[in-house]
């Protein structure tokens, strides 16, 4: 037998194994359910949903009625005068009561000049606190602190035998209140113009699993009622000992529409040289 | 011939490798995924709601509806308004107000008037406009727009294609999405809740290959399984006199709600029992439709088929198994 058959013949065959190896890797992949989010060979597209509704919802405030003024002539005098001298002081919660009845996951609605809000409005679902300052989540993550539910109440989670009911956690985002906090951890800024914190995030039991095997980060997301800006790098090891990879910024308005989970409609507000806005919100 | 166990072991070697190699590439092909979700119904259902919030039939303003022209709608065929030919689609609009509290039944009488359009007030529960009586909880006003239609307590309205078989596999395909609207009433709006639901179901696609086939004067086939079949249904036809729908029919009785618009396109009887009886033990059955220059039976001559420059005179609808 000649020498250089059995050479080839060897690369050959440990060539194929590393083959095999790698195949039963990408098998294993597919197969199994938890790797399942992260599969390397696969290309997906899918269209961009349309959102109308906070366009319909300024369509119709455009032919809503209050005290014998339409929503839009009450929104005009306040952005020229005040909430005070142009009497509108209950439109707020009027708009509330209104908007309240769409049963919208999230909205606010806003009269602004430039950067002046002279009045706003947001849904309460998910708030809590004795003035709407906190929000209602399973755990409340590096950046806030929980406070006392006060008397908008969290939902209940469960009700243990003989004892009180256990709410959700009522969290305020509050950084310095949070870095008072015994053993805090390290706070830093992350997002495309920091409006987020480094934070734990949901940490399934079998993340640690997965990074393990595949050498690339599990995609943690967010505490419940926070905007999820992803796992960026400045969230990432050292900080935190790699604990703190999810990149949470506020649930406001603005934030969820710089995430692109809420769309804003703006309605210009003219008046002689004046120019506001009012501003729609939702998802 | 010599008996060479090491060229049989070295072939093998080699052999072995090449084949493996074959399966790893297979195994590569077969786990790549191409994932593309065009999201069609929900599109359409998106699409729909900005042409019916915007259409001066319906609405008084841009998203606000007039009562009396969802009631005028009503009587109507809503596809009339805005078409798809894919998909059917049903529109139910619900003011979000609460019930109208009353002390009895003449305080309803203009609740009544607003919110069923009823001109000719039958007072009490054997009537079309009544006080009802609660144990717990304030007394609320509900009327019928029709006798045989349900009482409502609410500013109410649905609109367009509903099957009614739900309860089998029957739309094979449906998708709806909720939007906020209003309601005109007097100079203001009411709130309320427009939920689109689009329907993928036997009777669209077979009316829609019979528009394809007769608007583009080629064939058309329609595949499905027997239990995507509405519950009963035994012939698909052109109804009534007037002839402007086409129906899925149960002997000679049309099945409710199982209609569709579709004026101006000839098409022949589909007898889909005796398509059935004629393979009972098949599963899977493909309808095509054929433009006919000519009449012909199915399947048709080559000749009957109409051409490009052919005027279509029928739809011919031939159902065989797969």
């Amino acid at each position: 037998m000649n020498i250089s058959d059995t050479f080839w013949t060897l690369i050959l065959t440990m060539f194929v194994a590393a083959m095999i190896i790698l195949g039963t890797l990408i098998w294993l992949q597919i197969t199994l359910p938890f790797f399942s989010t992260a599969d390397p060979v696969s290309y997906s597209i899918e269209f961009v949903h349309v959102v109308n509704k906070p366009f319909m919802i300024a369509e119709v405030l455009a032919h809503v009625k209050f005290d014998d003024r339409t929503v839009f002539e009450q929104s005009i005098e306040t952005s020229v005068t005040s909430l005070q001298n142009a009497q509108t002081t209950g439109l707020p919660s009027y708009l509330s009561s209104y908007l309240d009845k769409y049963e919208l996951r999230e909205y606010e609605i806003a009269i602004a000049n430039g950067n002046n809000v002279i009045m706003s409005v947001e849904s309460t679902e998910s708030k809590c606190g004795d003035n709407l300052e906190g929000w209602c989540s399973d755990s409340c993550g590096v950046g806030r602190v929980q406070i006392s539910s006060g008397s908008y109440r969290c939902p209940i989670l469960y009700v243990p035998e003989g004892g009180a009911p256990i709410e959700k956690d009522c969290c305020k985002d509050d950084i310095p209140a949070y870095q008072s906090l015994p053993n805090p951890k390290d706070v830093r800024s992350c997002g495309p113009s920091g409006q987020g914190v480094c934070s734990e995030g949901k940490r399934p039991f079998y993340a640690r699993v997965y990074e393990l095997i595949w050498g690339t980060s599990w995609k943690y997301e967010c505490e419940e009622s926070r905007v999820d800006l992803g796992n960026p790098p400045e969230c990432g090891p050292p900080l935190n000992g790699g604990n703190t990879r999810a990149c949470c910024a506020p649930m406001t308005a603005d934030n969820q529409v710089d995430a692109g989970i809420a769309v804003r409609a703006i309605v210009p507000l003219l008046y002689k040289q004046s120019v506001a806005t009012l501003e729609v919100t939702a998802r | 011939m010599k008996f060479d166990v090491m060229a049989i072991v070295m072939f093998l070697l080699r052999m072995g490798p090449a084949i493996l190699f074959v399966f790893f590439m297979m195994l590569m092909f077969f786990s790549f995924k191409v994932d593309v979700r065009e999201n069609t119904m929900e599109r359409f259902v998106f699409e729909l709601s900005d042409t019916v919030t915007s259409d001066t039939r319906l609405v008084a303003d841009e998203s606000v509806f007039s009562p009396e022209k969802l009631t005028a709608a009503e009587q109507a065929e809503i596809e009339q308004y805005a078409q798809n030919c894919d998909f059917g689609y049903q529109i139910d609009i619900e003011a979000s107000t609460g019930p109208t509290v009353c002390g009895s039944d003449n305080d309803c009488s203009g609740f009544c008037g607003n919110v069923c359009g009823l001109t000719t007030l039958d007072m009490g529960i054997t009537g079309n406009c009544n006080c009802n009586l609660e144990v717990f909880g304030a007394d609320f006003c509900e009327c019928k727009k029709t006798s045989d239609r349900e009482w409502q307590d609410s500013y109410k309205w649905r609109l367009g294609y509903m099957p009614t078989s739900m309860f089998m596999s029957n739309p094979i395909v449906e998708t709806s999405s909720k939007f906020p609207v209003g309601i005109e009433m007097s100079d203001t709006a009411l709130p309320a809740t427009m939920e689109i639901t689009a329907y993928d179901a036997f009777l669209t696609r077979i009316s829609c290959a019979t528009t394809k086939a007769f608007h583009t004067k080629e064939k058309f086939v329609m595949k499905f399984a027997t239990n995507q079949l509405p519950f009963g249904a035994t012939a698909f036809r052109r109804s009534g006199t007037a002839g402007t729908h086409v129906c899925l029919y149960n002997g000679n009785d049309p099945l409710a709600g199982e209609c569709r618009y579709l004026p101006n396109i000839p098409v022949e009887d589909l007898d889909i029992l005796a398509g059935l009886l004629s393979s009972a033990r098949n599963s899977k059955w493909q309808v095509t439709a054929y433009p006919l220059k000519t009449s012909s039976a199915c399947p048709p001559d080559a000749s009957a088929i109409a051409g490009r420059s052919d005027t279509v005179s029928t739809i011919l609808l031939c159902m065989e198994d797969v």
